[in-house]
């Protein structure tokens, strides 16, 4: 733990000083490809929120962990990649970066998933993932072609109107991290992966790399794209409204308690992506909030379904009844964090669905009844 | 089913649980402190980040 501590803090004095340098040498030339790295207030909490929960999770290191050191590397190497994505300045970076963290995740769900279906886990995670990849890419390389820059920062002052390459891009962005949301009908993955993963493969997948879809929307759609993201809302919001409904209907049919928290992220993301394309401040901040307040709950939630893995080996929710009388603390702890994840007031998820049903009642009315009515549905899956 | 959710008759298959240990005990304090702390200043986050709403708009 200690070498853990003392690895963690090089690495970071590491990245401070590349931080400066490179945006010293950003100064000199904007259009540089390479190393554009700095901090702003929207990337601060998901890099805190990466901390805590890898943090986390090499805690949950134990006598019994199989290959604990190969353990750690991986979860060096993740918590250096997601920095290093929300960190970024450059589009090509933050997509290379985004790229890098399939590996550690991929050798988790292979050398610590729980069984046989990890193959057929890994194997549509990694499918999702490169079809996600290819619409990025090609909304980098048409994004470079429009403006002759993969900064970043370039989009705040490039504004794309009508034309049909901006068009293309803003397809090729959107579909790219609807991949990697997930969005309805592009989730297939996610349940799968969250079964097969370990919990701290699950924990470390919900907390965050759902986040870096959402995170990605917002450094690259807004607002260069901001035409075709008020001319396409209705379409948006009409995925992100079906993705809701379709996700929340399906958690109440499942059995097992990963796949229920797996789908109700999907609905939350929904949510989210509403929030954001309501382009109202209220819906960036809520949808800004969520995410982060997610990213807590929904790791706490797996990190209790695999408190009960360890100790009897099944997820069916049908095996559990009576478990307050038996463990009265995780009882009491599971319902606090189930009360969070419907969005009960005085927990974190209330706040930001209630700013983003705010921000969007302002934008679309229609589109904010079928978020009011969207919100019955968590009570009755969660409890 | 329903009795043994709401009478507290328990599944034969969970007698012998233990409760959290204290590492996990620890971790979900600190995991419901952030949850509840979101909840009641949720202001820590919102008026740090409300000034990056004109990056995204213009």
């Amino acid at each position: 733990m200690l070498l853990l501590v003392v690895l963690s803090g090089c690495l970071l004095f590491v990245l401070k000083l590349n931080v400066n340098f490179v945006l010293a040498a950003d100064l000199v030339s904007s259009n540089s490809l390479w190393g554009l790295f700095a901090s702003d207030r929207m990337a601060t909490f998901f890099a805190v929120l990466t901390s805590l929960l890898v943090f986390i999770c090499v805690s949950l290191l134990g006598p019994r962990t199989y290959n604990p050191f190969f353990y750690l590397i991986i979860f060096l190497s993740l918590s250096f990649f997601l920095s290093h994505t929300f960190f970024s300045l450059n589009m090509l970076v933050f997509y290379a970066m985004f790229e890098f963290t399939l590996i550690p995740m991929f050798l988790l769900i292979l050398l610590w998933g729980s069984r046989q279906r990890k193959l057929h886990a890994m194997y549509m995670f990694f499918f999702y993932t490169v079809v996600g990849s290819i619409f990025l890419l090609g909304g980098l390389l048409l994004f470079h072609f429009l403006t002759g820059s993969f900064i970043i920062t370039s989009i705040t002052f490039v504004i794309l109107t009508a034309n049909f390459f901006a068009f293309l891009v803003w397809t090729c962005f959107f579909f790219g991290f609807a991949f990697k949301v997930p969005i309805v009908p592009f989730h297939t993955w996610l349940p799968e992966a969250h079964v097969e993963a370990p919990t701290v493969g699950s924990m470390i997948l919900a907390g965050l790399l759902l986040k870096v879809g959402t995170f990605g929307m917002l450094r690259f759609m807004f607002p260069g794209l901001n035409y075709y993201n008020l001319a396409l809302s209705c379409g948006v919001f009409a995925l992100a409204v079906f993705s809701i409904f379709y996700a929340s209907l399906i958690a109440i049919r499942q059995l097992d308690m990963k796949k229920i928290i797996a789908y109700s992220s999907v609905a939350h993301m929904g949510l989210v992506i509403i929030g954001l394309f309501s382009l109202t401040f209220l819906g960036f901040v809520g949808s800004y909030f969520t995410m982060i307040s997610h990213g807590v709950v929904a790791s706490a939630l797996f990190f209790l379904v695999g408190v009960l893995y360890e100790r009897y080996h099944t997820r069916n929710l049908s095996y559990y009844g009576g478990l307050i009388s038996l463990m009265p603390v995780y009882g009491v702890i599971f319902f606090l964090f189930i009360l969070a994840n419907i969005g009960f007031p005085f927990t974190s998820n209330f706040i930001g669905e209630l700013l983003i049903l705010v921000g969007i009642t302002s934008c679309n009315i229609f589109v904010a009844l079928c978020c009011l009515f969207s919100v019955v549905l968590p009570p009755i899956y969660s409890v | 089913m329903y009795n043994r959710i709401f009478y507290g008759e328990v599944s034969p298959n969970i007698v012998g649980f233990a409760d959290l240990n204290t590492a996990e005990f620890y971790i979900l304090m600190v995991l419901t402190f952030l949850m509840l702390l979101g909840g009641v200043t949720p202001q820590i986050v919102t008026h740090y980040v409300e000034s990056e709403y004109y990056k995204i708009i213009i």
